[in-house]
């Protein structure tokens, strides 16, 4: 029998129908990562019109323990964190809407917050920066990220941008198409966005991707600010605590039909910026706390 | 095709290993691993990435020792952390009974003030020496980082900021998470307990506090030999001396901090409380139950405003450290025969007879000293592509003395013998060991950061201080850095810098070991660096520094008539010439291992006699490995080596033998819930390290052996 340690955390005014319970669920981890869901937590607890019942799972946890305590709670919907969470999830027998997040991996039609930034809060940090940017390309595969890309294409049409992508059906051609981008890429005015995809193993990409970046003036901007530590223009990651905001947005626009059952990019970000790197493309904008959250090099 | 196209390809040949990279890389450990990523936290994204964080603190030379650092390194104290900083290397002074001093690159006199040391970017120099009080110690649990720059930084951080600067951070609330405790005990009886706290509070008001209490016994098996007395005893045919027999290194020390910050408005209150042994004795004599106590108090209140007008930011800081010290020193044991002046005082060269002292040549010196500073700091961002930082201020320093003794001009005068323990108290007569004193330095400064082209900073920065007992100084620096590189980074370095004479140098009077001089002149050293900065988009940094110094008038307390015992005084002793380079490499070849290597040299020599400078290493290398064998557990290994290191031009003995030091760590991190547990092992092999000592210690100064700590901690 699992352990279970539920906890009724917001005592909402349960005079009120409109008052809903909703089940958190999260893969039991260290201190260090537990700060991280108390985080996202936190930012659900800002909605007072929602009891929320927190619990995490292990691996003695039993779908049947999950489910009666949704039945016990009477929860309208269950939030599952992370991509550990999403697949527990998606293995009960559930009759309620299922919101998934802080994971990389999400599924057109199923509801969920990425971790990955939204591309039009990207796009246009990008234009601020550097407005003479025309062209930003992008690796990708469509099974990862399709839904974000899509997203991306309209968000660049309104902005002016040209996306090219290329996708790599795996990791082997991966190599080949960051070359390719590489040669197209030209000096000044194109751009290349590293989003969150299984397909880049940005690690081993990065040291080649910095020095032609470098040697040609090309923009690099990810989901991850270290790699702006290791020399990328700019990054943007999901604020947690809104992100909690948004999950739980989503799962009472989910319980009341409001929403269609889809993945969402992170809309609530942080930034960093590498100010080494953005005066050698010579940008002249004001890089200082009130912009960026973190700037590097330090 | 380029080197690295060919390594490029050649990884992605590599695709079994990649497929399985892929199919790992968003499983459970990197997605964890990712999360703490895009939290932005540092201390997170430390711990994610197990590489420490890399601060390029153009324009100069840096090196940071984060609190993971600190945590992993099972250090005892703030000092055993510094000798892992290139080119650096701690010193046992000669002088300040056995005190650390803080050496870098060949620059060290027996009261090592020449590195500059801040706590949150206050001075706490002890106006006497110019360096710190004895047994200097910081709660590690409450350091958020130790920055250590090297060369030096007198344009922005003033005078005494000659060879280095070592400024401690302290955490504040948003590095502690709720409260801490924790105990350790080991070797020599050591035991220290600490606590940590923080809050915020939804007032606005943050809190943050750090208390250790610390004692230990040290070391018992550090035994000089013989000492100044044996060589007293075989002239006069007494018995006093306590050689052999062991240093008197025992320590209690309390130590507290206190933030408190609410928007623009942050003040700390340090104070630290400790009383310690004598060493080898304040005269190189042995003395097992002397003891000296500092209490020292810092407050710092300031206010910023980052955005007081358009463009333009301004700081105001005020401190005040106020400082309280006392001892109880037999500088000559209990039935030493002494050769005594006319005016009381211990004098091998023209005594006026010679005394008995059947209780000891006792002294019991007090101070009380005050430093009231005020800094002004703007920044003005509007012009585009430059940056400029404008800062004034001034500072008060009051010093006093006092003593109780049974010697000295007024008590005795050589011609009655015997004289007991009876204490005359001195306070006040100008026959103190140090007449009161006082200094006021006021000064501005302008430095200027320019972006002129693409990839190239110029930094140019100028200061002036104005003291009331020196008169005026102007200081220049300037830095070239030009970004060669995505991942190479040059920097020309040019700084001068000035140091004032201490008290002690200047005025010391009526003590057996040193006299000072009014007479000094100023130190000043014009230092030039060329700096290679290589951080590598993967896992490896390399930082290759060369460096070349000139300084001038180098003050040190010379022997009086070249006796050994006998009194010094101090003098511009040398001029001082050096050349070297430091090299330090990080790299970390898997997420679980982090390796970090340095090595030093120099040639620091006396430009006149071409003789190389005394007690500091020519040489030195370091290593240190960490390897975190399990999600909570990491072992580590700290070794280095100290070479080459020259005897005085007066001292026949053979050079002082080169030594390697280990310590092992194994640190458990949440072990257990919230618990942290450490186990570290200091001078693993029970090497016999010594560190040189006047004369008259023939066997010089023995560090300490193997010793053992256990400490655990948790939150509560």
């Amino acid at each position: 029998m699992a352990m279970l340690f539920p906890l009724i955390l917001a005592q909402a005014n349960k005079q009120f129908e409109s008052v809903k319970n909703i089940l958190v669920i999260y893969p039991e981890s260290r201190p260090a990562y537990q700060s991280i869901y108390d985080t996202i937590i936190q930012g659900m607890q800002n909605n007072t019109q929602t009891t929320l019942t927190i619990t995490s799972f292990n691996n003695t946890t039993s779908s049947s323990d999950i489910e009666q305590l949704i039945t016990t709670t009477n929860a309208s919907a269950v939030i599952a964190l992370r991509q550990a969470g999403k697949l527990f999830a998606q293995q009960l027998n559930l009759d309620i809407p299922l919101i998934t997040g802080a994971h990389v991996l999400c599924e057109a039609g199923k509801a969920s917050v990425s971790l990955a930034a939204d591309p039009f809060i990207l796009f246009t940090r990008l234009k601020h920066l550097k407005p003479d940017v025309k062209t930003v390309y992008v690796v990708h595969n469509k099974q990862n990220t399709q839904w974000l890309i899509q997203d991306a294409v309209i968000t660049a049409n309104k902005l002016n941008l040209n996306l090219k992508v290329f996708v790599a059906d795996d990791i082997k051609k991966t190599s080949s198409l960051v070359t390719k981008v590489i040669d197209q890429a030209q000096e000044n005015t194109s751009a290349i966005w590293l989003p969150l995809d299984p397909v880049l193993p940005v690690k081993i990409l990065l040291p080649e991707l910095l020095r032609a970046a470098w040697n040609k003036n090309l923009v690099i901007f990810s989901n991850n600010p270290v790699d702006v530590r290791k020399g990328v223009l700019f990054a943007m990651y999901p604020d947690y605590e809104k992100m909690g905001t948004q999950l739980l947005d989503l799962a009472l626009a989910r319980i009341s039909g409001l929403k269609p059952s889809r993945p969402e990019p992170s809309r609530h970000l942080n930034s960093a910026v590498n100010s080494r790197t953005a005066m050698h493309l010579g940008i002249r904008t004001d890089l200082n706390k009130s912009n960026f959250n973190l700037i590097f090099p330090e | 095709m380029r080197i690295d196209h060919v390594l490029f390809f050649f990884t992605f040949l590599l695709i079994p290993l990649l497929n399985l990279y892929s199919s790992l890389s968003f499983a459970q450990n990197s997605e964890e691993i990712l999360l703490l990523q895009l939290s932005g936290n540092e201390e997170l994204v430390s711990i994610a990435t197990g590489t420490p964080r890399l601060v390029s603190k153009a324009p100069a030379v840096t090196t940071v020792i984060t609190a993971a650092e600190i945590e992993s390194s099972g250090a005892n104290t703030f000092k055993e952390l510094l000798e892992r900083v290139p080119g650096l290397h701690v010193i046992t002074s000669k002088a300040k009974v056995q005190s650390p001093t803080y050496a870098i690159r060949g620059i060290n006199t027996s009261q090592g003030p020449h590195t500059l040391i801040l706590v949150n970017g206050v001075a706490i120099t002890y106006l006497l020496t110019g360096s710190l009080p004895s047994g200097f110690q910081v709660p590690l649990a409450g350091i958020k980082r130790i920055e250590i720059i090297r060369g030096p930084g007198s344009a922005v951080y003033g005078a005494d900021a000659f060879s280095g600067v070592i400024n401690i951070i302290s955490k504040t609330n948003k590095d502690i998470n709720g409260s801490r405790v924790g105990v350790k005990a080991g070797s020599f009886n050591t035991r220290t307990i600490w606590g940590q706290y923080a809050n915020e509070y939804s007032t606005g008001w943050n809190t943050t506090a750090n208390i250790e209490f610390a004692k230990s016994d040290g070391d018992r098996d550090r035994i000089i030999d013989s000492d100044l007395q044996t060589i007293l005893d075989a002239k006069y045919s007494t018995s006093a001396s306590n050689a052999p027999g062991a240093m008197n290194t025992q320590y209690e020390s309390l130590t507290t901090n206190l933030t408190l910050s609410k928007n623009n408005w942050t003040s700390h209150f340090n104070s630290w409380n400790r009383k310690l042994g004598t060493g080898a004795g304040f005269a190189n004599v042995l003395d097992p139950t002397g003891f000296t106590r500092h209490d020292q108090y810092l407050f710092a209140i300031s206010h910023e405003d980052k955005n007081w007008q358009p463009n333009l930011s301004i700081k105001t800081r005020l401190s005040y450290l106020y400082l309280n010290s006392k001892a109880r020193l037999n500088i000559f044991p209990k039935g030493s025969i002494l050769p005594i002046s006319s005016d009381g005082n211990y004098d091998p060269v023209a005594p006026a007879g010679t005394v008995l002292f059947t209780d000891g040549y006792i002294g019991n010196p007090g101070r009380t000293e005050k430093t009231t500073n005020l800094d002004i700091t703007s920044i003005y961002r509007g012009w585009k592509q430059q940056l400029w930082r404008f800062n004034f201020g001034t500072k008060k320093e009051i010093s006093n003395g006092s003593s109780t003794q049974n010697f000295g001009p007024g008590v005795i005068d050589g011609t009655v013998s015997p004289i007991d323990g009876t204490l005359s108290d001195i306070s006040g007569a100008t026959s103190v060991y140090i007449p009161n004193s006082n200094r006021t330095v006021s000064y501005v400064s302008i430095q200027n950061e320019w972006h002129f082209v693409t990839d190239w900073n110029l930094t140019a920065g100028l200061r002036y201080d104005d003291y009331s007992d020196f008169g005026g100084t102007t200081n220049p620096r300037l830095s070239l850095v030009w970004d060669t590189r995505h991942n190479l980074t040059t920097k020309l370095l040019y700084g001068r810098a000035f140091r004032a004479p201490s008290f002690a140098e200047l005025y010391s009077q009526n003590n057996p070991v040193l006299t000072g001089n009014s007479k000094l002149d100023p130190e000043t050293i014009n230092t030039y660096e060329l700096v290679f900065d290589y951080r590598s988009t993967t896992s490896l940094s390399a930082v290759l520094n060369i460096f070349q110094y000139n300084a001038k008038g180098i003050i040190e307390f010379v022997d009086d008539d070249g006796i050994a015992g006998g009194s010094a005084t101090a003098q511009n002793s040398k001029d001082q010439h050096a050349e070297g380079f430091e090299l330090a490499l990080k790299w970390q070849p898997t997420s679980k291992l982090n390796l970090i290597g340095s090595y030093a040299q120099n040639n620091a020599h006396d430009m006149q006699t071409k003789a190389y400078v005394a007690d500091t290493p020519r040489k030195q290398i370091h290593f240190i490995g960490n390897w975190k064998f399990h999600s909570h557990w990491t072992t580590s290994i700290d070794t280095y080596r100290v070479m080459d290191r020259a005897r005085p031009s007066n001292d026949s003995r053979e050079k002082i033998d080169d030594y390697t030091w280990v310590n092992a760590t194994l640190h458990g991190n949440n072990f257990i819930n919230e618990w942290d547990i450490t186990i570290s092992v200091r001078n693993l092999f029970d090497t016999d390290a010594r560190e040189p000592a006047p004369i008259e210690i023939k066997n010089d100064y023995p560090l300490e052996g193997r010793s053992v700590y256990f400490s655990i901690s948790t939150e509560i």
